[in-house]
């Protein structure tokens, strides 16, 4: 019996065992970089609250997520729309995936396209990507994390 | 099963985190001023990224992140270039001489300007003197005079958009002692009237709708040199004579003809203008009428259209502007009386 128990739980429906709404948190904060100058003169960058933004300026856009509940969250995909007047900038937690058609499809850069006036298309670059995610199998009970990339104050 | 509240203070959990790949993306981060305009000041960034995840019994769980937003500043920066293709060419002691420039605001709002010239610099062969500072009031990029605004400080300064650019001119006399060839420069500066200084120079609430302005790379100053150069001209009058006889000689004698050349050679560089040729007619011989010539053209002795003219006791013969380098002929024949 105690056999047959274990199997039962071994096979059990996945979304039994996964998390139930308001259990996962999503804080998300952007920070910017500045060039100082240095103690030894010489100029350096300085990551900061985001006080005084003007265009040029390099963003930080981090999320950071925790799994408050008792179960794993499976199928977690945290997602982020680049904001307008934002240019995508690398930098990102490796494992991203990307969009360059506001969220329709996703995927490595490499096998994205973008449609060109002549009605073939050219391959993405980052300057096209217009969304960023990262999915993860599941996050385990009080597990949390933090991803971040790039972004270039149009 | 009761999972803890979220309201968790979300903050409690923001680690102060070291971003990865810091240095690889430092190339990009450093831009500064190399954005012509840039997202205009005042604008508001607003970020929200949402996380999905698997609910029990299927369907997806969602949750929002909060929202962060961000004021875009305002970035003061300003560039003048020097806009003429090349020297702007004029003779010793002109007045009125015109160099354009665009003064362009790189920055990412609407701002004032105050421009100032400044002719003593040093590395030239004299110095010009401005007469005027002279603003492109109606926009076509050329020096209109009577049309086109004077500039006067404080009281006109002129306002350019993001990412705009206007056309402003300097006005001066070249010095009639400057010689052929002589080049000089005088210089436009503009400042942004938000303030200037070291980049990041930051002025809380200066900029459009309210937001702090920063000095971008250029210090929110620009400045640029447009060149003078002086082409000076000069006449020199060769006159020469031939006698033909009655006897098919070159005697002078009663009756003899001669015939008169007057070359006007214009040497240096440009030209001169409203030069006129004339020549007395020495006593004691008469003008053949109808002998005037200008580059072997006849002309008439009647003062009409054309540039000859004989007065009763001169032949004159009005050339206009010529260019250095040409020589214009004029001939006339007298009879010994």
């Amino acid at each position: 019996m105690r056999t047959s128990l274990a199997l039962l739980a071994l096979v059990a429906p996945a979304a039994a065992l996964a998390q139930t709404p308001g259990a996962v948190q999503l804080v998300s904060s952007i920070k910017v970089e500045h060039v100082r100058k240095g103690p030894d003169g010489k100029p350096q960058r300085v990551v900061e609250e985001a006080k005084k933004v003007v265009p040029g300026d390099g963003l930080i856009f981090s999320f950071a997520y925790r799994n408050a509940g008792a179960k794993p969250a499976t199928g977690f995909v945290i997602t982020d729309p680049l904001p307008a007047n934002v240019a995508f900038a690398g930098g990102e937690t490796p494992g991203a995936l990307y969009s360059v058609d506001r969220g329709k499809s996703w995927g490595p850069l490499a096998s994205l396209r973008v449609p060109t006036a002549n009605g073939g298309s050219r391959a993405a670059t980052s300057a096209d990507v217009n969304g960023i995610r990262w999915a993860f199998p599941a996050i385990p009970p009080g597990g949390s994390g933090q991803v971040s990339f790039r972004g270039l104050v149009k | 099963m009761r999972y803890q509240a979220s309201g968790a203070k979300s903050s409690a959990f923001v680690k102060k985190t070291v971003v990865p790949a810091i240095a690889a993306a430092a190339a990009v981060s450093l831009g500064g001023a190399a954005h012509a305009s840039g997202t205009p000041a005042g604008t508001a960034i607003s970020n929200t990224a949402t996380a999905t995840y698997d609910l029990p019994g299927g369907g997806t769980g969602t949750v929002t992140s909060n929202t962060v937003t961000l004021k875009v500043d305002e970035l003061i920066d300003v560039t003048v270039a020097w806009k003429d293709p090349g020297d702007v060419l004029g003779a010793a002691g002109a007045a009125g001489q015109v160099l354009s420039f665009t003064v362009t605001n790189g920055g990412n709002g609407s701002g004032q300007f105050s421009l100032a010239s400044v002719a003593a610099l040093g590395g030239d062969d004299f110095d010009p003197t401005i007469t005027a500072i002279v603003l492109d009031t109606n926009g076509n990029g050329v020096y209109d005079p009577g049309v086109d605004t004077v500039y006067v400080p404080g009281t006109n300064d002129p306002t350019i958009a993001a990412d705009g650019s206007t056309t402003v001119f300097i006005l001066s006399t070249l010095p009639l002692g400057a010689n052929d060839g002589n080049r000089a420069r005088a210089q436009l500066s503009a400042a942004s009237k938000k303030g200037t200084g070291a980049p990041g120079t930051t002025f809380a609430g200066a900029g459009t709708g309210g937001v702090a302005a920063v000095v971008g790379l250029t210090g929110g100053k620009g400045q640029a040199d447009g060149w003078y150069k002086v082409q000076k001209a000069a006449v020199a009058f060769v006159k020469t004579a031939s006698v033909t006889d009655p006897f098919g000689g070159a005697t002078q004698v009663p009756g003899a003809t001669i015939t008169y050349t007057l070359a006007a050679t214009v040497s240096g560089t440009g030209s001169l203008a409203n030069l006129k040729v004339s020549d007395a007619i020495p006593s004691g011989t008469t003008y053949k009428p109808g002998t005037i010539t200008l580059d072997g053209t006849a002309l008439s002795d009647a003062a009409d259209a054309d540039a000859g003219t004989f007065t009763g006791s001169a032949v004159a013969v009005t050339l206009g502007t010529v260019a250095s380098g040409t020589t214009r002929t004029v001939t006339f024949k007298v009879k010994i009386n």
